[in-house]
């Protein structure tokens, strides 16, 4: 049921600078070696040879992937073998890519040019009206004139009311003819020796000038032939620039399927830049191995390396051991709990690993809050329905309703309905005092087991200290089990003597006692949080073991949802009583089941995980080949 | 917001407000030795030549500063959230001055990589992509996708002109920005609003008025272009004043035509640095008694992150000076107005 960490050891390798690209490839293939990143002590290899080839690589990537935009097919690496890339190499395509997309960037801005004018003539076609409400002769405007100067065009809207001031400095006058979301049109007339000024303080405000189309005086529907014929030939030119990059794409398709090849290759060796060090000739490199690799690396790096190196491991330090990286066995069966347990964090390399028992705990109480034949069957069968969909689900489904059915097989209940088989225990109904004080004996023994938990975690971890004296440790387990202890004993034999004010006030005193030693302060304010801490704690143990009330209330909800709909379904005829029971049971399972999924999470991470395990460990990321995308 | 959270903040700004470099230490800050600033300012360890150090310590500090502004803006939600977001993006704005600079000029990637500053969690630039265009027209089409997508088509017609001033792209995006931060301070309730446009008008005030004789008398910009340029957002000077004061042909006409106080707080000064100084020190003056008299937290927040900017600029301008070898008399002329 308990489980832990895959063993680390710490692995270092020096080796020849000319080898380090072939090794970085082999360890990615093994996917063994959890990389260390350069701590910049005052080690003498204190150079990190690898980052003009991650930089490289880096823009490689960038225009390799720049470029795969307009690639017809997703970029498939299925079936590349990728081999150690040397920096010349990486050097000389990453030249020849730079110059594919240079055509293909020249090429884009045409497209965007194409774009803005479609998006101008969009704006000339729109305002051909406005042109022709304006109250002047526009033959006029469109000549030039030896003293005035016209422009004619859009500029933002926000810039309007400092543009007119300040043209207006300029002896300019500028007036508005037509008003969009975006764009005010103006007309803006100013002297000739002005013209200059007024022209770049124009620019400046974004404004962009508009030609007076000639066709103002022709007919609507020859403006209109013109317009749509414009538009069509900049479509043509997107179009065929389109088809100009799909050409430069396709002439130079070896260049790039050798470029997705290289990348592959090069990873590796540019994902090992801030990990790797070294001075002259000789690197170096540091790591997280899983015990069980040692061999394996060693026998690989013997075959595949030209130069002699040199490996050692060894056991983590006890101050490494927060840096150690978290790794758990392989298990499909465990896999969709691995992943909630992440969401809440990663254990610490030392800690216990919590994911069996959550599972285990988590589908019990699920089964317990929402045991129905019926609705554990329909579980079950959406998980597989939707295997395919949501990656897990099935395993989870399965499981969480397998569970369901057995507690609907002891509480006698199918589809909610209560008397048609005979329960192998009983309906949670029959006798719900009984079931609310099972929850509580549930929740302590989860508490106690979450208690004991947290103790072996903080003697593992090196807190000694708090394993003993804090509420998370043995001092807080006595508490507990004191409290319990001293509420059993007032509420059943209305007893409240010497033992059971020792058994609360000595493990609290000594709880609060070491927490006095760390607090800074004044003692009065010192006092004062010594006091809300002793609160907080009898407060927390009441709450908490209270909380597992509602592991019986949902089994109770889940009767008593049901009667609900049967009732409902009572005053019905015979079809709308069909109807009522499927959609009433439909209803059950989306909105009770849901909501029992989500309490038996908070019941996991709130009452369980916050006392035992702190999140803070790293998951273990091995160096290996992977897609570029 | 509720007093609890009101209590918070204002324990908070106390806290954080404790620990600005006080007045008194000024003088001692010029006088320690470069060694002793760096180690102060956790950058014993920065290496490399002059100025990549000196980058470093500046985004050091600036980095300092962004932990205690997204320890401050946590509580404030809503239109006080996004308007001290947004004031924290004037750094963002000065990454993006540095890109299209950089990628206009020609500057390889890695050295403009080294300029920029970390914003963290504040950032919106997609900046690895903008890094990695291959030319400036690659970098604009990029930033059309951003939300300075504004700032594009002006940009672009000063990257078609060649050898035109860059100057007056950012002068653009700074306008853009200031317009920005006060519109969004028109958002505020009543009584924030009045306090923060007291203060936001002060410290534009001193920015139209230095941009205005810089454009002027330094770079010779005609009226009508110095007055479009200016963020026409102040307090004493309103946008009438400035259209007057642009029109002005010499300084000494210039300082003889402001409104009270600022004509006489300048009066007879012929040198920039003088009246800089003396109008940062006139700024900082209302954003410290902010600080400690507002009734309006977002308020006294954001004279904070005034005050902060500036001793972030102070220190940078210190530190720069000791490593060039500046004595400590030009060293202190030069930032005497940065620190109230």
């Amino acid at each position: 049921m308990i489980d832990f960490a895959v063993k680390m050891q710490h692995l270092s390798l020096t080796m020849l600078r000319d080898d380090a690209p072939t090794a970085s490839i082999e360890l990615a293939k093994l996917q063994a070696v959890h990389l260390i990143e350069s701590r910049n002590d005052d080690s003498p290899l204190d150079d990190m040879p690898a980052m003009d080839y991650q930089q490289l690589y880096q823009s490689l990537n960038s225009r390799y992937h720049k470029i795969a935009q307009y690639f017809d097919h997703p970029i498939n690496t299925g079936q590349i073998i990728s081999q150690a890339v040397s920096n010349e190499a990486l050097e000389e395509i990453n030249d020849r890519v730079k110059k594919i997309w240079g055509h293909i960037s020249d090429h884009e801005e045409e497209i965007r040019q194409a774009k803005d004018n479609i998006n101008l003539t969009h704006q000339l076609e729109s305002s051909l009206e406005r042109f022709r409400n304006l109250d002047i002769d526009l033959g006029k405007l469109a000549r030039e004139s030896q003293f005035i100067k016209i422009f004619i065009g859009t500029i933002p809207n926000n810039e309007h009311d400092q543009l007119k001031r300040a043209l207006s400095l300029a002896n300019t006058v500028m007036d508005v003819f037509h008003l969009t979301d975006i764009h005010h049109y103006v007309t803006v007339v100013t002297s000739r020796d002005q013209q200059a000024d007024v022209s770049e303080i124009l620019k400046s405000a974004g404004f962009h000038e508009m030609s007076i189309p000639q066709e103002l005086h022709q007919h609507p529907d020859v403006i209109r032939r013109n317009i749509e014929k414009q538009l069509f030939d900049y479509q043509k030119q997107i179009d065929e620039l389109m088809v100009k990059i799909k050409k430069i794409i396709h002439d130079n398709r070896d260049i790039l399927d050798e470029t997705l090849k290289i990348l592959i290759g090069a990873k590796p060796y540019a994902a090992l830049a801030n990990a790797l060090t070294g001075k002259g000739e000789l690197v170096y490199l540091e790591g997280w191995i899983p015990e069980e690799k040692i061999q394996q690396v060693e026998k690989q790096l013997q075959q595949k390396l030209t130069y002699p190196f040199l490996l050692d491991f060894r056991e983590p330090l006890q101050e490494e051991l927060l840096s150690v990286p978290f790794l758990q066995k392989p298990s499909r069966l465990f896999k969709p709990f691995r992943a909630l347990v992440a969401q809440y964090g990663i254990p610490e390399y030392s800690e216990i690993d919590p994911t069996r028992l959550f599972a285990f705990s988590y589908i019990l109480m699920f089964g317990i809050m929402f045991g129905d034949i019926g609705h554990g069957a329909v579980i079950v069968l959406a998980g597989y329905l939707l295997r395919n969909k949501i990656k897990g689900l099935f395993t989870f489904a399965s499981l969480a309703g397998i569970s369901s059915m057995v507690f609907g097989l002891l509480y006698g209940s199918i589809f909610g309905y209560e008397h048609v088989i005979h329960p192998v225990w009983m309906s949670p109904m029959e006798d719900p005092s009984h079931m609310l004080l099972l929850a509580l004996y549930w929740g302590i023994g989860f508490l106690v087991i979450a208690n004991l938990l947290s103790i072996y975690n903080l003697l593992a971890i090196g807190k000694q200290e708090q394993a003993f004296f804090s509420n998370r440790g043995i001092a807080g387990l006595v508490l507990f089990l004191g409290a319990i202890y001293t509420g059993y004993q007032y509420l059943v034999n209305n007893s409240f003597g010497m033992i059971e004010m020792s058994l609360i006030g000595l493990p609290l005193s000594v709880i609060l006692w070491n927490h006095w030693q760390h607090m800074d302060g004044f003692i009065g304010e010192k006092a004062l949080l010594i006091l809300i801490e002793a609160l907080d704690n009898m407060i927390n143990i009441l709450s908490s073991t209270l909380s597992f009330l509602r592991v019986a209330a949902f089994s109770l909800n889940h009767v008593a949802l049901a009667l609900a709909v049967f009732t409902l379904a009572g005053m019905m005829d015979t079809f709308g009583h069909v109807v009522t029971i499927i959609l009433g049971n439909i209803f059950i399972i989306v909105l009770e089941g849901g909501i029992v999924a989500i309490q038996c999470l908070r019941l996991e991470y709130y009452e369980g995980f916050s006392r035992f395990f702190s999140g803070r460990g790293r998951r273990f990321e091995p160096l290996k080949i992977e897609p570029v995308l | 917001m509720g007093s609890v959270i009101n209590s918070y903040l204002s324990t908070r700004l106390e806290l954080l407000a404790s620990r600005l470099i006080s007045l008194e230490s000024l003088p001692e800050i010029i006088e320690s030795d470069l060694e002793q600033l760096l180690k102060r300012f956790g950058c014993a360890d920065c290496d490399g030549d002059t100025d990549s150090q000196v980058f470093k310590i500046h985004r050091k500090l600036i980095g300092k500063a962004l932990q205690d502004f997204e320890i401050l803006f946590r509580p404030f939600t809503g239109v006080e959230r996004d308007l001290l977001n947004y004031a924290v993006h004037w750094y963002e704005l000065s990454n993006l001055k540095t890109l299209i600079r950089g990628k206009f000029t020609g500057k390889n990637d890695t050295a403009i990589e080294n300029e920029l500053i970390d914003l963290e969690s504040f950032t919106v630039l997609p900046l690895n992509k903008l890094l990695q265009a291959d030319d400036p027209l690659e970098m604009m089409r990029l930033l059309e996708e951003t939300p300075y997508s504004s700032i594009v088509r002006q940009a672009r017609s000063i990257f078609e002109e060649e050898g035109q001033n860059l100057f007056s792209l950012d002068a653009a995006i700074d306008r853009m920005f200031f317009n920005g931060l006060a519109q969004r301070i028109r958002f505020l309730e009543f009584h924030d609003q009045q306090q923060a446009i007291e203060l936001f008008g002060t410290f534009m005030d001193r920015l139209n008025l230095l941009w205005l004789m810089r454009y002027r008398f330094s770079y010779n910009l005609s009226p009508a272009k110095s007055y479009y340029l200016l963020a026409t957002t102040g307090k004493k000077i309103h946008s009438g004043n400035l259209m007057n004061l642009a029109k002005l042909e010499s300084l000494p006409e210039l300082i003889s035509q402001l409104p009270t106080p600022l004509n006489g707080l300048i009066a007879d000064m012929t040198n920039m640095t003088d009246i800089e100084n003396t109008m940062q020190y006139y700024v900082l003056s209302a954003a410290v008694k902010t600080l400690k008299y507002s009734p309006s937290v977002i308020t006294r927040v954001f004279s904070y992150i005034l005050i902060r900017e500036s001793e972030i600029q102070f220190l940078h301008a210190v530190i720069k000076g000791k490593f060039l070898g500046f004595d400590e008399a030009l060293i202190r002329k030069a930032v005497g107005g940065m620190h109230a």
